[in-house]
């Protein structure tokens, strides 16, 4: 019980820390396919101390300083809702469905923060974020299904033990066209090109983010930490059987890097058309899967 | 209240390893940032990267002249960035006019309206002066040797008068309360100087102005 | 009790009789008079309703009554939000006395229609409620209000007509009024009408439930009606439909055992039919509400939907399907009534629920921002709100039922409900402050204190779910149906998963305080004024910069194909083919010649003569 404890508080730190290098590392890597040479790995651990260390920072509001709190608080439950390499912590007391609520409240409470700082980029951001949303949610939803009801349960834990020994146990191979449908709801889920249009700093200014700099933008930097290692665990698990501390978040930044490579040399979709993308293509595969699934 | 202070040690080698830059493009020196970005300089190798707001960016990049209507935005967006910040011109039009020297319309000193930490001399400047700016800059940044930002808040009345000269402060400061005592200052000023003014008493004020302006 | 030698059942009656006429007289003479003897009315008849006895008949006319856990919960329901909403009307002085008749004789209607056991009492409470609500509806008169309500009014009376053809058959073919005497004898119905009876039972109680294609009415109702009443219309009244809806489908049909249907994964094809039929409300009103201009639209929109989840739930019928839309029903009457008042607030307020009209409210109502968050948080169903739980049941009741295509239908609606909850608390609290609202108050003391009682039990629910999984389970068990049963007070278990509530919500606030923590941790910051955002560079004082109007444009743009689907269409073809028709037959009879008069005086009276010889024969 104090192992647990103390893992719990240790485990979002640890995360942070390895989210904060995998957005070094991406940038790195973008770098190397652009033929740059490209900033340190930890690079963005040096701006999160730097936006932590600014000061007077423009403060619109109660609600809008609340925001980026809420949505580190949103993602850190969210983290210890997914058992991180074979280290469940609550994953006992709620199943997928449970997560996909939690991972919401950190979205909702920036949402509102955004709000308040009355730009109406910020607006316009999240309208387009929520788009977004509605379109890949549905994808990732088709694919959550089709794994449920292959494992039979919707709790992480019984469908990691299913998926124990070896790379053939794994769900990736007889859920393969689910698979397939997350990895590309995945795209917009990380924000990744070509589903980057809520953040766009070339046409709204960043969007959500344009109001909000320091420790605000520093607090939604280690959420954007938090959330990599999140989502693509929740791929790792649900589809790649978890694993050992280690393995897992190697198995996670190889999710991360097949996202990355396609954000390096892509550019942007409209907001409609991603929306459309989604709710013709990957939803199609889905479902062709989610019925395979579903009759056998 | 303590003297404030730039800051030092750890925060002081973050602030200078993470500049995030807030371009305004204005003149020909936004030309010469894409090469500085892309692969032959590459600037991120410092940290250094494009913000899109004041509010993330550290580093706010005047690239060559400013006409009086784009000084406007420049102030505004200088003062919502969050302290530290600091502030680069480009070419000699930041320092003395440059080929602007005899424009009605554009600024010919900067640093009467924004404290300038570093000028690139140059028109333009090549990006390889560019990368040797930044350098400094991180350089003297992790020494706490730039304190702009502090300079323009003790010295705030005098820049804001400064402004006033040319410009609608009242618009375009966040303090409008100092802005709109300011501009009330100088405009009893102004209107004293043409209540007793002989011509040769207006010429002499067109003058100043336009040594300031 | 009181010395009165009354049936507590009598007493109910003379309650809401009384406390309706003296409320009607005396409120022409004192602004808050009547607020205050409505509210004294609820109260007495509060007290009344938890102390009922199980039985109570009347000899002539013959009408049964009693009550059970079923009628129970929704009558608490229905006192206890209906005591709240009058509560909010201390803050509407100037509704009419005729208001406050109807309300109250709405809220006794109601009552006494949960608590009827037979098919006249039934039925008579049921065109009382419906009455009363088209007189509240209609209020003061008005172009749009008439309009509203009378569109109302035929989708009530159809549903009434289907309701009670529905009862002709059930009446006739068991020869017995009571509920009782009626699931006794159903068994023997032949299959077909038994059918019948219940497909039309729920078709006539989906009108009020606000099913798709019956919802039509709705949007414009909950629009037009007085704002304070749209939050029990929505939140409560719906309810009773939904209250028929159970009746219908698990007392009469027993679970539709007795429906000689074949099954579909499990589940009845009756059942499996209802579940489309939610799911597509579910989803379809959700995408209308995301596109809407007007708040109490959007809002109307959104109650449709959630209705859909709830038909849903009832439509898997499985143990959890049925707790999860229970519980549902529930969850939506109280944050439903929340968001409605809220909404009441602002339009008290402000003057307009047109949402780009609003925004920036956060700076001048606070309070009734905080509890817009509330209403959202539930309505969006985020954990440790009352929502979470009884969205979370249905989804494992369908994805276990094997419910494929529909869950991907509800996971849908449910993710649209982000979209239309920021909508409407952006454009209303968030945002730019309008130059015409510069000074507008917080609500009065009524209405806020109105959104603290309703979000106790939000809360409070949230985390236990298990306190309303008990009264569930009692209800399946009473119907003989089946219940949920693996639960605890903060856990709830399906063979899917499980979900500890409490554990949620305690660790979100450790999560919080980690967050809070980062907050401290960071550097100083500076209040800026709302006019000072990043803008290029440019100032916006004189720009107007609000973003309210066509939040989802590009959305809107992409679901094109799926807006112009319209049963409205249908019904306007309908309206028009009557309408031709009825005037040829107008034209072709009332010719305006006297000798065709006479003909038909002639054969008229001849068949009179045929039906005279018929009838002594």
């Amino acid at each position: 019980m104090t192992g647990q404890i103390l893992w719990a508080i240790f485990m979002p730190i640890l995360v942070i820390i390895i989210g904060l290098i995998y957005m070094g590392l991406a940038r790195k890597i973008t770098a190397r396919i652009h033929n740059r040479y490209g900033p340190p790995f930890y690079q963005n651990i040096i701006d999160v101390i730097k936006l932590f260390s600014k000061k007077d920072v423009a403060n619109h509001g109660v609600m809008f300083s609340l925001g980026p709190v809420i949505a580190v608080a949103g993602m850190v439950i969210s983290l210890l809702f997914i058992p991180i390499g074979n280290r469940p912590l609550l994953s006992f007391n709620g199943d997928i469905i449970v997560l996909l609520y939690l991972l919401v409240i950190a979205p909702l409470g920036m949402a509102l923060g955004v709000g308040e700082g009355a730009n109406p980029n910020g607006a316009i951001g999240i309208a387009r974020a929520l788009t977004l949303m509605l379109g890949y949610e549905v994808v990732l939803v088709i694919a959550a299904v089709a794994v449920m009801i292959h494992a039979g349960s919707a709790s992480f834990m019984e469908i990691i033990r299913q998926q124990q020994g070896g790379v053939a146990h794994w769900f990736i191979w007889p859920l393969f066209l689910s698979a397939l449908a997350t990895d590309i709801a995945l795209q917009a889920i990380l924000g990744e090109k070509p589903f980057d249009q809520p953040i766009a700093p070339h046409e709204i200014a960043s969007g959500p983010m344009v109001e909000y700099g320091g420790k605000f933008l520093g607090m939604l930097q280690i959420y954007h930490a938090i959330a990599i290692i999140v989502e693509t665990g929740i791929f790792v698990n649900l589809f790649l059987g978890g694993g050992s501390l280690v393995w897992w978040f190697v198995k996670s930044f190889a999710v991360f890097f097949v996202a990355l490579l396609i954000n390096a040399v892509m550019p942007r979709f409209r907001i409609g058309q991603a929306f459309k993308f989604y709710w013709t293509y990957p939803a199609a595969i889905g479902l062709v899967g989610l019925i395979i699934v579903a009759i056998t | 209240m303590a003297k404030e202070r730039p800051p030092k040690g750890l925060k002081g080698w973050a602030q200078g390893r993470s500049l995030w830059i807030l371009q305004f493009c204005t003149g020909c020196g936004a030309v010469e940032l894409p090469p500085v970005m892309t692969s032959r300089y590459d600037m991120e190798r410092f940290g250094i990267t494009p913000m899109a707001t004041p509010r993330q960016a550290d580093l706010l990049l005047i690239t060559g002249y400013l006409t009086v209507k784009t000084l406007k935005r420049v102030i505004r967006s200088y003062e919502q960035m969050g302290e530290p910040k600091y502030v680069i011109g480009f070419g000699s039009c930041t320092v003395n006019g440059g080929m602007y020297w005899d424009s009605y319309n554009t600024i010919k000193r900067l640093d009467l309206y924004l404290p300038v930490d570093l000028y690139i001399a140059g028109c333009m400047p090549r990006p390889e002066a560019i990368i040797e700016a930044f350098n400094r800059l991180i350089e003297g940044i992790k020494q706490g040797k730039f304190n702009g930002w502090i300079r323009y808040k003790e010295n705030l009345r005098w820049y804001k008068r400064n402004q006033a000269m040319i410009m609608d402060i009242r618009k375009w400061s966040i303090d409008k309360k100092l802005a709109e005592e300011v501009w009330r200052e100088v405009q009893e000023e102004r209107r004293k100087i043409f209540e007793q003014a002989t011509v040769p008493h207006v010429y002499e004020y067109a003058e100043r102005i336009s040594e300031v302006g | 009790m009181f010395g009165i030698n009354m049936n507590p059942y009598e007493l109910l009656a003379a309650v809401f009789g009384l406390g309706a006429i003296l409320t009607y007289l005396l409120g022409h003479f004192d602004r808050h008079l009547k607020t205050w003897l409505t509210l004294i009315t609820l109260a007495l008849a509060t007290y009344i309703f938890l102390h009922l006895p199980n039985e109570y008949s009347l000899e002539s006319p013959s009408l049964l009554f009693g009550i059970d856990k079923l009628s129970w919960l929704f009558g608490i329901l229905t006192l206890g939000l209906g005591t709240i909403v009058a509560f909010a009307l201390l803050a509407y002085p100037e509704l009419s006395p005729n208001f406050y008749f109807m309300f109250i004789l709405n809220i006794g209607a109601s009552i006494f229609l949960l608590l009827s056991r037979d098919l006249v009492a039934f039925f008579l409470m049921w065109e009382l409620m419906s009455w009363t609500i088209f007189a509240m509806i209609l209020g003061d008169g008005g172009a749009e209000r008439g309009r509203a309500a009378t569109k109302y009014l035929v989708w009530s009376a159809i549903g009434a007509a289907f309701i009670l053809f529905a009862f002709a058959i059930l009446a006739k073919s068991t020869n017995s009024f009571e509920w009782s005497g009626i699931v006794a004898g159903i068994s023997q119905m032949p299959s077909g009408w038994r059918v019948a009876a219940i497909a039309l039972l729920i078709a006539g109680f989906a009108v009020k439930a606000a099913i798709m294609p019956m919802h039509t009415w709705v949007p414009d109702a909950y629009a037009e009606s007085p704002h304070p009443f749209t939050a029990f219309l929505s939140g409560v009244l719906s309810k009773l439909g939904i209250y028929g809806i159970f009746l219908a489908f698990f007392v009469l049909s027993a679970r539709f055992e007795l429906v000689n249907m074949p099954k579909i994964f499990g589940t009845h094809i009756f059942g499996y039919i209802l579940a489309w039929i939610g799911a597509l409300t579910a989803f379809g009103a959700s995408l209308i509400a995301i596109k809407q201009e007007h708040a109490k639209r959007l809002l109307a929109w959104s109650s449709i939907s959630q209705l859909g989840y709830i038909l849903f739930g009832f439509g898997i019928g499985s143990a959890i399907g049925i707790a999860g839309a229970l519980f549902h029903a529930v969850s939506h009457a109280l944050f439903k009534t929340l968001l409605f008042l809220i909404l009441a607030g602002v339009i008290k307020r402000t003057g307009t629920d047109r949402m780009a009209e609003l925004g920036g409210l956060i700076k001048k109502m606070p309070l009734s921002f905080i509890f817009a968050v509330v209403g959202g948080l539930a309505l969006a169903g985020i954990p440790m709100t009352i929502g979470f739980p009884s969205k979370w049941l249905i989804y494992e009741a369908a994805i276990h039922q094997g419910f494929i295509f529909t869950t991907v239908l509800i996971f849908a609606a449910s993710t649209a409900v982000f979209l239309y909850y920021y909508r409407f608390v952006f454009s209303i609290f968030l945002g730019e402050l309008h130059a015409n609202h510069q000074d507008v108050k917080e609500v009065p003391f009524p209405i806020w204190f109105s959104y603290i009682l309703i979000s106790i039990p939000i809360f409070w629910l949230g985390l236990f779910p298990g306190k309303a999984m008990q009264i569930f389970a009692e209800i399946a068990e009473q119907f003989d149906l089946p219940a949920v049963t693996n639960f605890t007070a903060t856990t709830i278990t399906t063979p899917l998963g499980s979900f500890n509530a409490l554990i949620v919500g305690l660790v979100f606030f450790a999560s919080f305080a980690f967050g809070l923590l980062l907050y401290f941790i960071g550097g100083r910051t500076r209040k800026v004024h709302q006019y000072d955002t990043f803008l290029a560079g440019e100032a916006d004082e004189p720009v107007k910069l609000h973003y309210g109007q066509r939040f989802f444009y590009f959305l809107e743009r992409e679901l094109k194909p799926l807006y112009r689907i319209s049963v409205e269409k249908i019904y306007q073809f309908v309206a028009e083919f009557t309408r031709f028709v009825a005037d040829q037959v107008r034209k072709g009879f009332f010719c305006g010649n006297a000798q065709a008069y006479l003909y038909y005086m002639t054969i008229f009276i001849v068949i009179l003569v045929f039906a005279i010889w018929r009838i002594k024969l």
